[in-house]
């Protein structure tokens, strides 16, 4: 099954996989929420999932497949190189997390490795997983500082918003920008946004 | 254009003017007049600079919140385009990629099939170019160039209306309310985009005879209303085409969100759609001293963000 809200991508994907004689398309979903409806009725031995879908993302979908069928075997297909998104993919319950970019040379050997019960990245996110495997991840409170830093938002504001005191969020953010290692608050949500610690 | 706190300088011009009103004293009067008016200027010197430079401070606090703010709303603007491109033009040709991969893959044991997906190819492509091209002219507004949101707007509705001569032509009018004003360069902007993705639908998909532009320019706000006569959305596949991002529903919003202001759609079964964006003026006007002066406009747009 490939879920995907982009009808060029679904139809690559039908092509490739249509060409091979083990492999066969059982249906395609446009949203998280169909994509749990169609598992019900196909059960498929592997599901592409995209992540950003306008209507319930890949990831709530990822968990929700994974509550109700344990053995779901889900591969993750992104634009997005982040090793903290690949990372939350993975948690929720996705065997393989692959970059759009590869998926001519990737997909097809994917989609058999996954189905064997083999886990595998693309390089380029296990590169940035080895990168910061060592690093002190961000905390919730933290993560929500950084989302409200990118939202344009300065210390007094990000302190109504959160309902939290200016010193609290002072500590916080120069937390998050050590943590980073950000130059600066800009640097910090650009930082953010490339490691898919938060969403664009 | 003035400011509504009196300048410490013109003042003193007030007092040199005088022997001048009172033209008796004037040929004796004058020069003496004038010594004592510096008498009073290098007296009060020491407290209107003062005056002077907090005036100058607050007036750079301010410029430097709008600067933030302009800032902002172009971080905005660009993480916008970064998702648009994300959403469409490069998934496009990842789509594409794989379609290529599949006609390699097919050609040396199956080339009737890899033809044949190979032209599916061809028409992909067409379509992303048609897709970036969309993209691009999104990028670039009209209005902004000439701050003439009316005339851009009426430009556009009259070029679609000259495209569509098959049996569904509308009508095109245009309707300004109110003093038309100088807008915010990036309202300018938005309220075009808007209007543009509004009167595609209706010129595309409403099959109304007729489809009107409307501009109120209150002092409390600016609002736009593109309105058709044509079969209109029920309910249901109003509230669904707005999840799905169909019509370009949410992008609307988006846009109407993106500079403070609400997107309003109204339709019913063959009793036509009517889209209506409002903006509070003192987010939507220019204040054309807030560059020089920083005028209480400017400031209270600052405070909304």
């Amino acid at each position: 099954m490939a879920v995907d809200d982009h009808p060029m991508i679904r139809e690559g994907i039908a092509g490739l996989v249509s060409a091979q004689s083990d492999l066969m398309l059982v249906a395609e979903a446009t949203s998280g929420r169909e994509a749990i409806q169609l598992f019900r009725v196909h059960r498929p031995d592997v599901t592409l999932m995209d992540i950003r879908m306008r209507e319930m993302n890949g990831l709530d979908a990822i968990s929700a497949i994974r509550s109700e069928f344990s053995n779901a075997r889900i591969v993750v297909l992104t634009s997005y190189a982040g090793d903290v998104q690949a990372l939350r993919a993975m948690r929720a319950g996705a065997q393989a997390y692959l970059l759009k970019d590869t998926l001519r040379n990737e997909l097809l050997d994917t989609i058999r490795a996954v189905h064997a019960g083999k886990k595998t990245l693309s390089p380029e996110v296990s590169f940035q997983l080895a990168e910061h495997l060592a690093d002190d991840p961000l905390t919730p409170a933290e993560i929500r500082v950084l989302r409200s830093i990118a939202e344009g938002n300065a210390n007094k504001e990000i302190a109504t918003q959160l309902e939290l005191s200016i010193e609290t969020v002072n500590g916080q953010v120069r937390n998050v920008l050590s943590k980073l290692r950000a130059k600066d608050r800009t640097h910090a949500a650009m930082i953010g946004f490339r490691r898919g610690i938060i969403e664009m | 254009m003035l400011t509504s706190q009196p300048d410490p300088e013109s003042r003193s011009e007030e007092l040199l003017d005088l022997p001048i009103r009172f033209g008796k004293h004037h040929s004796v009067g004058y020069p003496v007049l004038r010594a004592i008016a510096a008498a009073i200027e290098l007296l009060g010197s020491n407290n209107s600079s003062r005056v002077r430079k907090r005036a100058e401070e607050e007036r750079e606090r301010r410029l430097a919140r709008e600067c933030r703010i302009s800032l902002d709303v172009r971080l905005a603007e660009r993480a916008r385009i970064a998702r648009e491109l994300h959403d469409t033009l490069l998934q496009s040709f990842n789509g594409l990629l794989l379609r290529f991969q599949t006609v390699s893959d097919l050609l040396p044991t199956r080339p009737t099939e890899a033809s044949y997906m190979l032209r599916g190819a061809i028409e992909l492509a067409n379509k992303a170019i048609v897709e970036g091209r969309e993209a691009v002219e999104g990028l670039r507004s009209p209005a902004r160039e000439s701050n003439d949101l009316v005339l851009a707007v009426r430009s556009l509705g009259e070029e679609f209306a000259g495209a569509d001569g098959g049996p569904h032509a509308a009508a095109f009018h245009v309707d300004v309310k109110g003093r038309s004003r100088r807008l915010r360069p990036i309202v300018c902007d938005e309220f075009y985009r808007i209007a543009r993705e509004a009167l595609l639908n209706a010129f595309r998909h409403s099959k109304g005879t007729k489809i009107d532009a409307e501009f109120h320019y209150n002092d409390a706000e600016l609002r736009l209303r593109i309105r058709d006569n044509g079969r209109g959305i029920d309910a249901r596949a109003l509230a669904e085409a707005g999840q799905r991002g169909h019509y370009g529903l949410t992008g609307m919003r988006e846009r109407a969100e993106l500079i403070g202001g609400r997107l309003t759609v109204w339709s019913a079964p063959d009793r036509g759609t009517k889209i209506e964006c409002d903006l509070r003026s003192s987010l939507a006007y220019a204040t054309t001293c807030s560059a020089s002066h920083g005028s209480s406009d400017a400031l209270y747009t600052a405070a909304q963000y």
